[in-house]
């Protein structure tokens, strides 16, 4: 198990715990060097519990543009690769990784949440088609809220947490926003929609299909998406 | 032909040079999704109006496609096919191609010209 412990914005860096034998690592490392470099990251630091620690730099510029390595930190353009805005917290109870992250709700907000989820789905190991259906469901009902909610707060965020369970992953999707339910929309069908050449509404029944769950409430202050997708391990190996 | 400096990661179209006589081809790097979806179609919809019969799509480090980059692309499937041209699909990774088979589009693809 590796934990996505901290993302430094200012020095592109991100630190991860790794909890489970330190020879199982390689093979996820290239997976969340990936996912990193989407974000802008430049340097991953793997510290095992024992205090023991691997640091890995990127050698391209990513797809920010970075400048390369070779020059020294200082001398880097620094715009900064993560918002401030995004809050990163996670937690360890009782062998359950918890990860929160908030943000704002708006496209800014959004156009690093795909990576960043990418780089947590990246630590929980080599499955990758399944991970790949649970980043663009996040991804797709996070837009769908921006794109179509109507904000209570003056200054709404979105607030995302991802529970890992020995089988499933979990996720809640919160927002500030008037009641507005996803789920509750008429919904196309596939062939319909690719029949009509539709440029739109693949959205939530892509969802769907995608999920292994998805429930929608709401408390008077905002709405609240929870959903899981199961990870079948020895399947997927 | 990179993004704008103001949206500056995410998808990186190159046109690729390797392009068999009659065809074009745009390597894709990166995310296909809200912010960057228009621009590929910008640049597709500028191919189709110069005349291109046949635009390939290299996949090969496409990342991530969202909904919206799905409705582009068989939006602007469909236009080729009315100009008579063609616009292929290459290289897909797994996981991608594991989402577009999900919606059916590589059927939707394979029915009409047999472009992947």
């Amino acid at each position: 198990l590796i934990v996505l412990e901290a993302l430094h914005a200012e020095r592109r860096t991100a630190h991860l715990l790794v909890t489970g034998p330190w020879e199982d690592v390689g093979a996820g490392v290239e997976r969340l060097l990936d996912c990193a470099s989407q974000l802008g990251i430049l340097e991953l630091r793997l510290r095992s519990a024992d205090g023991f620690t691997v640091t890995r730099r990127l050698s391209h510029a990513g797809p920010c543009g970075l400048a390369p390595l070779d020059q020294p930190d200082e001398d880097l353009e620094s715009p900064p690769v993560l918002p401030a805005a995004l809050e990163h917290r996670y937690t360890i109870e009782a062998g359950t990784v918890r990860y929160t992250a908030g943000f704002e709700h708006s496209p800014a907000g959004l156009r690093l949440l795909s990576p960043y989820i990418g780089l947590l789905l990246a630590t929980y190991g080599p499955f990758p088609r399944r991970l790949m259906h649970l980043r663009l469901a996040i991804y797709e009902l996070c837009a769908n809220i921006i794109e179509h909610g109507v904000p209570q707060a003056s200054d709404p965020r979105l607030r995302l947490e991802i529970r890992f369970e020995s089988d499933r992953i979990h996720c809640t999707v919160q927002d500030q926003c008037e009641r507005f339910d996803p789920i509750a929309a008429p919904m196309m069908v596939f062939t319909d929609l690719l029949a009509s050449r539709s440029p739109r509404g693949y959205g939530i029944p892509l969802v769907h299909r995608l999920l292994d769950s998805l429930q929608h409430t709401y408390d008077g202050t905002g709405n609240q998406l929870e959903f899981h997708k199961r990870i079948v391990r020895r399947i997927e190996l | 032909v990179n993004g704008s400096s103001e949206n500056q990661h995410h998808l990186d179209i190159v046109e690729g040079q390797d392009a068999p006589a009659g065809t074009r081809r745009l390597c894709l790097s990166g995310q296909l999704d809200v912010e960057t979806t228009p621009a590929l179609q910008e640049q597709l919809r500028r191919l189709l109006a110069a005349g291109a019969r046949r635009v390939e799509l290299d996949c090969a480090d496409l990342r991530f496609v969202s909904s919206t980059g799905i409705g582009m692309l068989i939006a602007c499937i469909g236009e080729y096919r009315d100009a008579g041209s063609d616009l292929a699909l290459m290289r897909l990774r797994p996981e991608v191609e594991g989402v577009l088979r999900t919606i059916g589009l590589l059927e939707f693809l394979q029915d009409a010209r047999g472009m992947l």
